[in-house]
């Protein structure tokens, strides 16, 4: 973009307006140098200049009168400044509250071939859960996070959940820590999108980033310390998340929020670097490394089990394009069985804005090792989801999606309405 | 008669119709350069279009001597704001900008979404008194006498 001249200054263009009258009235008014009636026209020419000379300085007075004017205002602004954001320590004042939330309503269609030949079709209106935000700066660089969950099981009745507490120093770019309950960085997807769906592009989470009480493979959620931050690196910038917390429970959805059953902790790092030279785009990885409880009396859980989950993404997400490929490989070794269990799983997303909409396709995979006692129930599953986001205002999306879902005993056809939305 | 009085337009009149031309000329809103302003002790000289897009997309929250940076947004539906959705940030639409600041606070980047200003005046006179505010305006439309620092965009 090319600078454009600029133009300053009123009392310039008010100086300029004086010298045209100068110059045109004798012109206006038929002056004509060559008129025998001197006389006349000398009196009007000294009439003229007497009015100009007034203007003129009726002027001068104006301009005087702003730039004293101005001076004034500038006086006050320096006397009084805009006052720093409030802090509650300096003013004695509690912190503001900030409430925000999602939501989100659908309709579900369902269509289910089993193995045994068997069908059902189902076909329902949902309450998703309802999921409250609460965020409030503490101090200067403290702020505070917590997100409740209420949840709607399908078997009836209301459940609360508090998904996230956390309070966050951030010290520098180079490194905030966050203290509390949280979600593990494990995967880009729990990293990036958490509770409310309409974060998400899609309805609902990739196969292998469900949550822990859904079925899921991964430790979505820890209690115990975070430190990020993001550094300068050649050609680009790098950003990084280290954890350190209680780690798993005896099953999958035991998040230990108050003990440990184990002295060891759950040990996890992320890392995503993200090229000057291709904006939009981020590669990464991550290595978490947790030791599982025994759980005396199930099988082949007499003994505790090491687990090793790896990860690696590569995201492009400059709008229009969202590219979103991830693979967690998780590898347990079981000291009851002396047996290693290794799991596989992934998913690759792509979708593009064309002005409020987004179409979008994606593919899941999950492969199960079936001889790991810890994922009892979970099956082999792969997904094709396609369907288009509408956004119906800056807040509020519409989401039509069909998935064709494949599983160990069964395949099923489904089909979404969803309305999700954040206020 | 009228012969005697003929008018005499000649050189006078033509440059007193320049004058006009360029009297009204001073008075008119020219769109100016796209600009960031800041508080006149910060130390920076210029920022590419990448600083920018890391300072007001919330992923750099302190200027180089550890100042918190405190962003203040032009208004909604402005040339400015425009000019940030699209060359600076690139998330192509102010709803992309809302959406997107709101899930910097879900992923606990930020507290509070960025607070927007009316005008270049207002704008000015905050960054002026905050020791790390930084805004986006229109160098034309800038007050005189507001005690900012101008700092220009590199290939913007």
């Amino acid at each position: 973009m090319s600078n454009t001249k600029i133009f300053h200054g009123s009392g310039a263009g008010t100086g300029i307006l004086i010298l045209c009258f100068s110059l045109l009235l004798p012109g206006v008014l038929g002056v004509s140098q060559s008129s025998a009636d001197d006389g006349e026209r000398s009196e009007r020419m000294e009439k003229l200049e007497r009015e100009v000379q007034e203007l003129k300085t009726i002027v001068n007075q104006l301009v005087e009168e702003n730039r004293s004017l101005k001076a004034s205002q500038a006086q006050m602004q320096a006397l009084s400044p805009v006052p720093a954001p409030t802090l509650p320590e300096k003013h004695g004042a509690a912190p503001v509250l900030n409430i925000r939330g999602f939501g989100n309503i659908q309709y579900d269609f369902s269509s289910v071939n089993r193995n045994d030949s068997t069908e059902s079709d189902t076909n329902n209106f949902a309450l998703g859960d309802f999921d409250l935000f609460i965020t409030s700066r503490v101090g200067d660089k403290i702020s505070f996070l917590g997100e409740t969950l209420f949840e709607f099981p399908s078997s009836g009745g209301t459940s609360v959940d508090v998904e996230r507490l956390l309070l966050k120093y951030e010290w520098a770019d180079c490194l905030n820590i966050s203290i509390g309950r949280g979600h593990t960085a494990s995967s880009y997807w729990n990293q990036y999108y958490h509770h409310g769906k309409w974060l998400y592009t899609t309805t609902d989470r990739p196969v292998t980033q469900r949550w822990e009480d859904e079925g899921g493979i991964l430790p979505a959620h820890f209690v115990g310390i975070e430190a990020g931050g993001f550094v300068d690196v050649p050609g680009g910038t790098l950003s990084y998340i280290s954890e350190l917390g209680n780690g798993r429970g005896t099953v999958t959805d035991d998040v230990q929020m108050v003990a440990d059953k184990n002295d060891s902790k759950m040990e996890n790092i992320f890392l995503t670097y993200e090229p000057r030279a291709i904006e939009g785009l981020g590669v990464g990885g991550s290595f978490l490394h947790d030791t599982i409880p025994a759980k005396p009396g199930t099988a082949n859980r007499g003994n505790e089990i090491d687990e090793d989950i790896y990860g690696a993404h590569l995201t492009y997400t400059l709008i229009p394009y969202e590219f979103i490929a991830e693979t967690n490989i998780i590898d347990h070794y079981n000291h009851a069985t002396s047996l290693r269990n290794v799991t596989t799983g992934g998913y690759v997303q792509l979708a593009y804005v064309i002005n409020k909409y987004k179409p979008y396709f994606r593919y899941d995979w999950l492969w199960l090792d079936d001889a790991d006692p810890f994922f009892p129930g979970v099956q082999d599953e792969v997904g094709y989801t396609t369907g288009l986001r509408y956004e119906l205002s800056a807040y509020n999306a519409l989401k039509l999606e069909y998935r064709y879902v494949n599983k160990d005993d069964e395949y099923k056809n489904e089909f979404t309405v969803q309305s999700s939305f954040a206020f | 008669m009228h012969s005697d009085k003929k008018i005499r337009w000649g050189n006078r009149t033509r440059a007193a119709f320049l004058c006009v031309f360029l009297s009204l000329s001073s008075g008119a809103a020219f769109a100016g350069e796209i600009v960031a302003i800041v508080h006149p002790g910060n130390a920076a000289t210029e920022f590419s279009v990448d600083d920018l897009k890391k300072i007001f997309m919330m992923n750099r929250k302190n200027w180089p001597d550890g100042t918190g940076i405190t962003i203040w947004l032009p208004a909604w539906g402005s040339d400015e704001m425009n000019a940030l959705t699209t060359k600076v940030i690139k998330c192509g639409s102010e709803a992309n900008l809302k959406k997107y600041y709101l899930t910097a606070i879900f992923q606990q980047k930020i507290v509070e979404i960025p607070t927007s200003v009316r005008d270049e005046q207002e704008a000015a006179r905050l960054v002026a008194t905050n020791a790390g505010g930084i805004a986006i305006v229109d160098e034309s439309k800038i007050p005189g006498d507001t005690g900012v620092k101008v700092v220009r965009i590199k290939d913007f």
